[in-house]
């Protein structure tokens, strides 16, 4: 080959090249167009390789063009190449595209109970108070259930009680427990003061369901014993209690009322915070809600238990927490804590 | 306890609507049940002169009244002729409204004869239940002339408060009592009620006596004579109180008793003196098997712990309870012994809950009636019997045998009062707030020594009187504090525990079930378990157990969710189980209860739930115990699937159970053929609980990872395989995955093949495929060796 030959095939190739890279429609025809313009067997390349055959002069002069060749080409090429690539990878999105309107997949989380998001409400509160967390059994003797709570047979207190008898051979004492309370005993039987306390459980009377009882129902209860535990501690502790559960407007008011295990006693009430104390069904029309059963720990109680009544007061307080959580999630019907209904119990997936 | 408020206004003449006094009691501890207006439907009804009573032109039974109203006369027809001529009588006209119809009266034919209204029963006015006739006023009724208003005439524009009594306050089932705190907390003067008597025409202990064999059960028996009486209606004023407050109305002579009761507290009883054998009252414990009929015509067997009213020959009443038709008081009475007694409160609750006979008296009595009150009481009784009953002689002087004991005195310390109230209280304040109840004080240094009344059974000890200081002075006057707590609060471990374990199947997607503790003899049985518990009075007669299991329970909860339309169900709970032994074994558990799709909606697929879900909600729960060492032991036999259940052993303990439910178990139960459950006793798990938690190194150099299949026979467990895999690898070992267990074709029956996937590793240098390969030989050797095991690939 000679100088004017390879000078011709230069300005051929970068013809026919130009023009093929612009007709490729595709990154792998592309590639191909690339190999034949300026691959090992490419005619560009042969004329590279005769460039050693040539005069110095010659050499330069081919040389040179031959590079101008090589840079339009690779020029055309990279920004063919872009394009291309470009094209397919949109296409390759779009044809990969989703209805993005569909439901998106999701762990589901199970839910805790009603009862429990309220039990564990409330355990929470009392903990960050400094009270500690026990428990009992839910089969009892009639002395922790009731003579250690002064509460004797024939007692009027222990009567209404509706209380579920155990008939177990040889233990004519056993019952389910009616309250909590037995765990005030079972607590200061196994420890000397300062006591303080927080009892959660299930209870037990022997009633019929309806809608607003069950035979089964869960309370909290409460027990302070110290030196100096006055009726203002109890006061200021339900309201405190009260105020982090419910929220800082909340009113507590206590009034007399007689529990055997306590004295002075106390029947304590919320202001109904469904209607904000204006009246309305949830509390009877009275803007207050009965919660609790409270008072100072009666000292036949603490003498039961060795306690000297003398030396330490404490109080005691009680309740049902099984229409806190009826009241709080608006639960109209109590069976339906029971009945495990899935469509009851989805509702509290997203708490706790 | 019903207060008629005109009664109360009696003895306390305050000024207040009901609205103020409800919310005055409640604060000092009688919560208003609910606000009585037992006249709100009686309207227009006025007093009639009757002038005439004719025959009904076309009825035998019917008559004819001509009455005058006052202003103007009218004509009614009248089903029952007890009523003459100058007779008052009510009369409803057109427009006006009586609570026994529900629309206002009017005009209308009665058999041809056109009735202006009518004349109406005490039954139809809400006065008592007497429809017997027309109610005619009585010589002895508040005088009022034709055309005045009934209502007003009579005091039936009365306000009646249900009242919540506290069962240690027997003094406050009274109106006295009642009118006793409203005074104490409004300054308003207290005023007891007259209780003289006129007496005359011999003495009561020559007419009668009264003999106490138990001294013990009856401390005090008073008996009054009442002679000449003549027995008819109570005044209507008298009728309407008793009906206000809950009681019937029946004759002057039982509703004075009755009206005594309800305004002194104080229950007592009348008998005929003629109808009691030798005259005489003994009062002794009923003979076992003894047998009477009280007023409420049932025969009743008595014991030797109950007390009886007798004669000399026979029983009459059941002490302080029910009385009998055997001496009561008749239409042909004429000679009444009055009974007023104390009796020990105790013996009366045992009686009268052994008969399941509550009465007014009983509940008095049990609660403690006021010893001090039964002679009063029987004089306010004897009086008012005299003055219902138009005539006859009450007899000179009680027969009054026994007595009521001297009364308490009780200390209050000024300083104990300050400490338990948690305000300062003054003697000065001690004394006032006992002056206000009037009852009788003594001050001395720093306390106060005060008479306790007989009517405040409540009143024992000090603490009593101290929350009398602050009942009377106010529980809102007591200001909140706070006490010093000095030690951390803490839910402690077993609390703490299971509310771990409630947070990880949350996470694992199940639901929080709750169910009753109570167990049907089919549970049992289901659950292959003797020895429940059993019930003395079971709530509900088909469940006469305590649980022993959660699962029964949980099954339930899901073939319940399912027939309510569910696709199905992951439930799960945690609480009592109760097993018969001595003592009882009482333990806390963990079930679940799992059956369904997988999943449900756009991605859900052709999986349903089945061991492998309830078994990975196991793993997460062992894991958040920090359980290390446990393993599935033995197969389960029924209700379980013996292919397909399980022993959960932890360090050689079994603790729970975890399977499919057998599946000729699922179709009685209504529930789908895969149901997996889990029990796991949570205590028992956690005792071998692990130290958490503890941080390792993360790897700093890259791992080798290969791909091993085994084809073995099909019966050896994968657990056994990858335990010798994991050994023979040894300390190269990073992380072994099982990821595809596979039977069938292409592989010969009996056999099948598990592909593990692990990843090699070195703490301290990057590993050559070298390595890796040495240590794949000896796993493929040993696999070889143990389990003849043929690597397929790798």
């Amino acid at each position: 080959m000679d100088p004017q030959e390879a000078l011709r095939i230069l300005e051929a190739e970068r013809t026919r090249g130009l023009l093929l890279i612009a007709e490729v429609s595709s990154t792998d025809e592309l590639e191909a167009a690339k190999v034949s313009l300026l691959g090992r067997k490419a005619r560009f390349t042969d004329v590279q390789r005769s460039l050693g055959s040539f005069g110095e002069e010659d050499r330069r002069r081919v040389g040179m063009v031959a590079n101008e060749v090589r840079s339009a080409l690779q020029t055309a090429l990279d920004e063919r190449w872009r394009i291309l690539s470009g094209m397919e990878e949109a296409r390759l999105l779009e044809v990969d595209a989703v209805d993005v309107s569909l439901p998106g997949r999701r762990l589901r989380s199970g839910s805790l109970h009603p009862l429990t998001i309220v039990q564990y409400e409330i355990v929470d509160i009392f903990t960050r108070m400094g009270y500690r967390v026990v428990e009992g059994p839910e089969v009892e003797d009639q002395w922790h259930n009731f003579d250690a709570l002064n509460i004797p047979p024939d007692h009027p207190a222990r009567t209404l009680m509706d209380t579920t008898f155990l008939d177990v051979p040889g233990h004519p004492e056993l019952v389910l427990r009616t309250h909590t309370s037995p765990m005030q005993i079972r607590t200061m039987e196994a420890q000397r003061p300062p006591v303080y306390v927080i009892v959660p459980g299930r209870v037990f009377r022997n009633e019929e369901m309806t809608a607003k009882n069950m035979p089964v129902f869960h309370q909290v209860e409460g027990l302070a014993v110290d030196e100096g535990i006055s009726f203002a501690d109890l006061k200021g502790t339900l309201e405190t209690f009260y105020r982090a559960l419910l929220g800082p407007a909340q009113q507590v008011r206590l009034t007399p009322s007689f529990f055997p295990f306590v004295e002075p006693g106390a029947q304590v009430e919320v202001s109904c915070f469904a209607c904000n104390s204006s009246g309305c069904r949830t509390c009877g029309y009275t803007g207050w809600i009965e919660t609790l059963g409270a008072g100072m720990v009666h000292p036949k109680v603490l003498e039961n238990v060795g306690y000297d009544p003398e030396r330490y007061t404490g109080f005691a307080f009680g309740g049902g927490y099984d229409r806190m959580a009826m009241i709080r999630f608006g639960i109209p019907d109590i069976r339906s804590l029971w009945e495990n209904d899935g469509r009851f119990l989805e509702q509290f997936e997203g708490i706790a | 306890m019903k207060i008629v408020l005109s009664w109360l206004r009696e003895f306390c003449p305050i000024d207040l609507s009901p609205d103020a006094l409800g919310g005055l009691l409640a604060g000092k501890g009688m919560h208003v049940e609910s606000v009585l207006r037992p006249w709100e439907g009686l309207e227009g009804v006025v007093v009639a002169r009757v002038l005439e009573v004719r025959d009904h032109p076309s009825s035998d039974r019917l008559c004819l009244a001509r009455i005058d109203i006052g202003s103007t006369e009218r004509e009614v027809v009248v089903g029952v002729r007890n009523m003459g001529p100058g007779d008052l009588v009510p009369y409803a006209g057109p427009g006006a409204r009586v609570p026994a119809l529900p629309e206002p009266l009017e005009s209308r034919k009665i058999r041809g004869v056109l009735s202006e209204g009518m004349i109406c029963s005490a039954r139809e006015l809400g006065l008592s239940a007497d429809h017997s006739g027309i109610l005619v006023l009585a010589p002895h009724d508040p005088p009022s002339a034709p055309g005045a208003d009934f209502k007003a005439a009579f005091g039936l524009d009365d306000v009646v408060l249900d009242l919540e009594i506290e069962t240690n306050r027997p003094d406050e089932l009274s109106v006295v009592g009642v009118a006793r705190e409203v005074s104490a907390a409004t300054g308003v003067p207290f005023t007891p009620p007259d209780t003289s008597v006129a007496e005359g025409g011999g003495s009561a202990s020559e007419a009668a006596s009264v003999e106490i064999r138990d001294l013990e059960r009856c401390p005090r028996y008073l008996a009054r004579v009442i002679r000449g009486v003549r027995i008819g209606a109570s005044p209507i004023p008298v009728q309407a109180r008793l009906t206000a407050a809950g009681m019937r109305p029946l004759s002057n002579v039982v509703d004075a008793t009755n009206y005594v009761m309800l305004e002194m507290g104080q229950p007592m009883h009348p008998f005929d003196l003629d109808l009691l054998e030798g005259r005489g009252i003994v009062v002794r414990r009923a003979t076992n098997g003894e047998r009477l009929v009280t007023l409420d015509e049932v025969e009743r067997e008595l014991g030797s712990d109950d007390l009886v009213i007798a004669d000399r020959t026979k029983s009459v009443a059941i002490a302080g309870v029910m009385g009998s038709a055997t001496a009561e008081v008749s239409e042909t009475t004429t000679d009444v012994l009055l009974e007023s007694a104390y009796f020990e409160p105790r013996g009366i609750m045992r009686t009268s809950r052994r008969l399941m006979l509550p009465t007014e008296a009983s509940m008095r009595f049990s609660r403690g009636a006021d010893p001090e009150a039964v002679a009063p009481a029987a004089d306010r009784a004897a009086r008012l019997m005299i003055g219902w009953s138009g005539g006859g002689t009450v007899l000179a002087g009680a027969i009054d045998v026994g007595g009521a004991p001297e009364r308490k005195r009780l200390a209050i310390r000024s300083e104990r009062a300050s400490l338990v109230i948690g305000h300062e209280v003054s003697t000065d304040e001690i004394v006032d707030v006992f002056g206000r109840l009037g009852v009788g004080v003594e001050k001395a240094e720093g306390s106060v020594v005060v008479e306790v009344p007989s009517y405040r059974p409540d009143l024992e000890r000090e603490e009593d009187l101290i929350e009398e200081v602050v009942r009377v002075q106010g529980y809102e006057s007591v200001r909140a504090t706070l006490p010093g707590i000095k030690q951390a609060g803490d839910a402690g471990p077993s609390y703490a525990l299971r509310r771990r374990v409630r947070e990880t199947l949350v996470r694992a997607g199940l639901r929080e079930a709750l169910s009753l503790s109570f167990a049907s003899a089919s549970d049992l049985e289901l659950m292959g378990h003797a020895g429940g518990v059993r019930l003395a009075n079971p709530p509900s007669a088909g469940e006469p157990f305590l649980r022993t299991s959660l699962i029964p329970n949980l099954l339930r909860a899901l073939t319940g969710t399912l027939y309510r339309g569910a696709r199905g169900a992951a439930l799960f709970e945690v609480g009592h189980v109760f097993r018969a032994s001595d003592p009882i074994e009482e333990r806390e558990v963990v079930a679940a209860a799992i059956t369904g799709p997988a999943r449900q909606g756009l991605y859900g697929g052709p999986r349903v739930l089945d061991f492998f879900d309830a078994r990975g909600a196991l793993e997460a729960l062992m894991e958040a115990l920090s359980v290390g060492d446990w393993h599935l032991g033995d197969t389960l036999g029924r209700p379980f699937h013996a292919g397909r259940s399980s022993e959960v052993v932890v360090s050689g303990d079994v603790v729970g159970v975890i399977g499919e439910l057998h599946p000729a178990l699922a179709k009685p139960l209504d529930l789908p053929d895969r149901v997996a459950v889990f029990e796991l006793d949570v205590e028992a798990a956690a005792l071998h609980a692990g130290p958490g938690v503890r941080y390792r190194d993360v790897p700093r150099f890259p791992p080798v990872r290969r791909d091993l299949a085994f084809t073995l026979d099909a019966g050896i467990p994968a657990a056994a395989v990858r335990a010798a895999l994991e050994e023979a690898v040894g300390d190269l070992l990073d992380s072994c995955t099982l990821f595809d267990v596979h039977a069938g074709a292409p592989l010969p029956e009996g056999k099948k093949s598990l592909a593990f996937a692990i990843d090699f590793r070195a703490p301290d240098r990057t590993l050559t495929d070298e390595d890796a390969s040495v240590a794949v030989a000896r796993a493929v050797e040993r696999l070889a060796g143990e389990f003849g095991a043929e690597l397929r690939s790798g």
